[in-house]
């Protein structure tokens, strides 16, 4: 360093000697003297300078204060900005990068009804094979050119079944060969390979568990978007999607111009990853504000994403339009909401309109502006033509096709937000909402289109129908039904309102209702298991019981009367509450509430004897559970509405198998089905036109006809139904004049399979109205399992001879 | 007063009788065995479906058994059950592919419903479809460790078994 310093001063630079040692250095003391003699002569021209007028000077320092200040603000608002911009910049692509890569991949679980198993023997005719084609969104086409389409002809139909993975396997795409006979379906086989032994159709998609927000969609991967209508949106949406950087200057200046030649906004210059911004993050709003946050935010997420990535977003996104409660989000969802069917399977035509609705899914809606919506098709058909997309005979096949869409009665994507509510609360136990909401779960249920769509008709016609032949005000009657299958306890149909397909409050599982007559076989099943017989005596009597409230209660009957000793089955069949109440203190009311707890699994709510008449709160959905006990001949099942849900690889993440438990000995569920059987026959289910069939069945009526109860069952189907009104004022109905109409409906539509009867030699004849034993040669006879049957009086005139007991105690006994 | 005076006059005879009598008074004949009027009696049924295709899931579901792949079994099996709920047969089966999964409870209750399913049976006698049944049950028994209420079955029932 000191040989530097020196090296320095004796080349004559002096400025670094003065820190570090003058006196070592005369030539510096010179330099020091003469900067000294400069800054003197600096300080005595500032001197001179004072003597300018002092006004001069003032404007001037004022000036340059000025000039300083404006600098250093225009500088710091610079500073700002930019700090401010890049913290916003970061703030938006953390937050849209993330939401848009999460709700990306969010693939929101699928969920599917029951397959349709097919099979040599099935009772199936060729027209109601060919209405589940339709339903299933199958088309006719001679060529069977594609998978998803069927050929009729005067001997059967050949359909090219669409491949599936289902739960215990792959099943792909085939072509089969159904012929019917009277019968059903007489042979299933495959051309080239041979018969066929069971068949099961693709299953209708009936629903996912979209957001809350009520935004449903069907996710495609890029392969899965076709090239069409890839194509197609860039050719009518976005001409520069390929070169752009999330705006295009030529498209705002092109749209500009357009429109103010119209007069009017014509035309958008929004490119689609300005759209898909619009459609994601943003509002509707016309802003200068959101306009300029779109901007920003197209731009980062065209830095962020491939083109491809944005493309397939764009087309999972998009709103195409309203379904009810339900926003029709993408083309995957569009293709079956619009067409009843894949996206793979559309045609020109139809790829066409799905696109034609992005400008305005209200203006161009093809429901209701068919012929607005046919014109903007035609034009940007016109446009796949002119720019290559088309030959010219797809486009001349294409425009002379009509708009093709499907009714809303057989609109596809099936939509049943009242089961879905079951499947939800099932899964809930099981899944997060998260993981049914993201994980591309397939979830397959038990419920079966068919029967869903006849018991959803059947409610809503039958009220209708009452509510004409009763001069009620229209749509003041609500009702619910949930069908299970007799043995499984499987729901294959669930109506939660008059009104299907619109979400709101499901009756079938929440409305908590009084059951009325419905719960009294759970007295009768008490007895049965107490060792009584169906002929056993009750008294239907006037009765008056204390409360705990110091109140007394004093239950009637229907019809107001009393009808003194009698069978059991009878006091069932003809719901006589006053015999109910004398059963049910004799054989315990704690007792009666055990039983109902062995048979539903949950405690009742009220404790006391007005228990015995259904002063009990219960959803359909739980009585359903309670008769399943009966149905099934003797097994408890819990409501059970998913069979099976695999993960988005198709691997099983959980199985729902049957699950039961034994809850009633065998010969006491066959008596008290028998009884059941008798309520139909004879009793208030007397007139349904199906009484005599052999089906079981129980009805009910609360106070004040405020609710009508029907629970009934045959080999094949367990059915409740309740009507009522939301605001639980009087309907006027009783469980015959109300919800066994809407069974008979339901059963005139499903049909009926009879009840299996009991072996013959465990049935002993009985006349109805007395209980007393009887022969076929007597008038008015039934046929019941009795334990002990020497102990029922006889029948004079039956022809049966007494024995010498029964002779006696018939002289002891007045009988 | 009369109808005492009778009533006295029988209940002399009858303790008389009854006293002198070296035979044991006679039954009544079993109701159950009446003739029943022919307003109510039917014939059994023929089963809801009884098909081809339940028969081609039943051999699946026994070679998945065989091949020990009991959940793949249950799946073939619940599927023919949805066809026929009613057959005993099915349930059996679902009882021992339960059984090889180690899951008692479920084995014990379908071996319970084909038992109740029995009863209404067709094609093959009650009393055999009875005796298949309760055999399954036994042999849940055994598994559970029930060995003497699974051997007293088996006594009671091993002859029937078609």
């Amino acid at each position: 360093m000191t040989a530097a310093l020196a090296s320095n001063t004796l080349l004559g630079d002096h400025r670094y000697c003065k820190p570090i040692n003058l006196r070592i250095c005369y030539r510096c003391a010179i330099w020091w003297e003469s900067t000294l003699a400069a800054q003197n002569k600096r300080k005595s021209s500032k001197r001179r300078t004072k003597s300018r007028p002092k006004q001069q000077r003032f404007w001037a320092r004022l000036r340059a204060a000025i000039w300083r200040l404006v600098w250093r603000t225009l500088m710091g608002l610079s500073l700002l900005t930019v700090l401010l911009s890049a913290g916003y910049a970061y703030y938006i692509d953390r937050t849209i990068s993330k939401t848009f890569e999460g709700r990306r991949w969010s693939v929101p679980a699928q969920v599917y009804a029951q397959p349709l198993e097919l099979f040599s023997g099935l009772a199936l005719s060729k027209s109601q094979f060919i209405t589940e084609l339709t339903r299933l969104g199958y088309r006719p086409d001679l060529e069977l050119n594609s998978a998803g389409t069927y050929r009729e002809d005067s001997r059967g139909v050949t359909a090219y079944l669409r491949g599936f993975r289902f739960i215990d396997g792959f099943r792909p795409a085939q072509i089969l060969r159904f012929t019917f006979n009277n019968r059903g379906i007489r042979q299933i086989t495959e051309p080239g390979s041979g018969e066929v032994v069971l068949v099961r159709m693709d299953p209708a998609k009936i629903g996912s568990f979209f957001p809350s927000h009520g935004e449903d969609r069907i996710v495609l991967t890029p392969e899965e978007v076709p090239t069409l209508l890839a194509e197609g949106l860039k050719a009518i949406e976005d001409r520069n999607f390929d070169e752009h950087r999330g705006f295009s200057i030529s498209g705002i200046l092109r749209a500009l111009i357009v429109n103010l030649r119209a007069g009017a906004t014509r035309q958008g210059g929004s490119t689609l990853t300005q759209q898909l911004v619009k459609s994601y993050f943003l509002t509707n709003e016309q802003t200068l504000q959101r306009k300029l946050r779109e901007l920003a935010m197209a731009v980062i997420l065209e830095l962020r994403f491939s083109k491809q990535d944005l493309l397939t977003a764009y087309v999972n996104e998009i709103f195409l339009g309203q379904n009810g409660a339900r926003a029709i989000h993408g083309f995957g969802l569009g293709a079956q909401f619009y067409f009843n069917k894949p996206l793979n399977e559309l045609g020109v035509a139809e790829v066409a309109t799905l696109i034609s609705i992005i400008r305005g899914p209200s203006y161009y809606n093809p429901f209701r502006h068919p012929e607005r919506a046919r014109n903007r098709r035609d034009r940007i058909l016109d446009t796949f033509y002119s720019d290559g997309l088309i030959n010219a005979a797809a486009h001349r096949n294409a425009k002379a096709q009509p708009l093709g869409v499907v009714s809303a009665a057989g609109r596809g994507g099936a939509y049943y937000p009242a089961f879905m509510d079951l499947v939800r609360s099932e899964l809930s136990e099981r899944y997060s909402n998260t993981d049914l909401r993201s994980q591309g779960l397939q979830i397959f249920t038990t419920l079966e289109p068919r029967l869903q769509e006849n018991t959803q008709q059947a409610v809503s016609r039958t009220l209708n129908a009452i509510e004409r032949e009763r001069e009620l005000p229209s749509n003041s009657l609500q009702a619910a039904s949930v069908v299970a299958d007799s043995q499984t306890g499987e729901v294959l149909a669930l109506v939660g309102g008059r009104q299907g397909r619109v979400d709101g409050f499901n009756r079938a599982l929440n409305a908590q209702r009084s059951v009325g007559s419905v719960i009294k076989p759970v007295t009768v099943l008490t007895a049965l298991n107490q060792g009584m017989d169906l002929t056993d005596k009750v008294v239907d009597q006037a009765v008056t019981l204390p409360q705990p409230s110091g109140e007394t209660w004093a239950p009637k009957n229907f019809d107001g009367k009393t009808h003194g000793p009698m069978p059991m089955y009878l006091a069932l069949s003809r719901s006589l509450n006053l015999a109910m109440v004398d059963l049910g203190q004799r054989v315990g009311i704690e007792n009666v509430q055990q039983q109902f707890t062995t048979l539903t699994d949950r405690r009742p709510n009220n404790p006391y004897p007005s228990f015995l008449l259904g002063a009990e709160a219960m959803s359909p959905l739980q009585t359903l559970e309670l008769y399943g006990n009966f149905a099934s001949g003797g097994f408890h099942t819990r409501p059970k509405a998913v069979i099976a849900v695999l993960d988005e690889n198709g691997s099983a993440l959980s199985h729902h198998t049957f699950e039961m438990r034994q809850s009633i000995q065998m010969p006491k569920v066959a008596a008290l089905n028998r009884a059941l059987e008798l309520v139909m026959r004879r009793g208030t289910g007397r007139t349904s036109p199906f009484a005599q069939l052999g089906v079981a069945g129980k009805t009910g009526t609360t106070n004040d006809n405020r609710d009508s109860w029907f629970a009934g069952f045959d080999n094949s189907h367990l059915s409740v139904v309740w009507i009522g009104r939301d605001d639980n004022q009087s309907t006027g109905l009783t469980g015959s004049s109300g919800a066994l109409r809407v069974w008979n409906a339901m059963a005139r539509s499903n049909g009926v399979d009879p009840i299996t009867p009991i072996p013959s030699d465990d049935l002993v004849a009985i006349e109805y109205t007395s209980g007393r034993r009887a022969t076929e040669r007597c008038a008015d006879v039934v046929l019941l399992p009795v334990r002990t049957p020497q102990s029922l009086a006889i029948k004079p005139g039956c022809n049966i001879k007494p024995s010498l007991k029964q002779r006696l105690r018939s002289i002891f006994t007045d009988e | 007063m009369t109808a005492n005076f009778a009533r006295s006059i029988c209940l002399a005879a009858y303790l008389t009788l009854a006293a002198c009598a070296s035979a044991p008074t006679p039954n009544p004949a079993p109701s159950a065995k009446a003739p029943a009027p022919a307003v109510e009696r039917r014939q059994p049924a023929p089963p809801k479906t009884n098909t081809d295709a339940t028969f081609a899931l039943l051999s699946e579901a026994d070679i998945a058994l065989d091949a020990a792949q009991p959940k793949r079994a249950i799946l073939l099996l619940e599927r023919a059950v949805r066809i026929e709920p009613r057959n005993f047969e099915l349930w059996i089966r679902l009882s021992r592919a339960h059984l090889a999964t180690d899951n008692m409870n479920a084995a014990m209750q379908h071996a319970r419903k084909a038992i109740a399913l029995a009863d209404v049976a067709v094609g093959v006698t009650t009393a055999t479809a009875q005796a298949k049944a309760w055999l399954q049950y036994a042999q849940v028994l055994e598994y559970r460790g029930q060995k003497q209420e699974a051997a007293s079955i088996r006594r009671r029932y091993g002859q029937q078994r078609g």
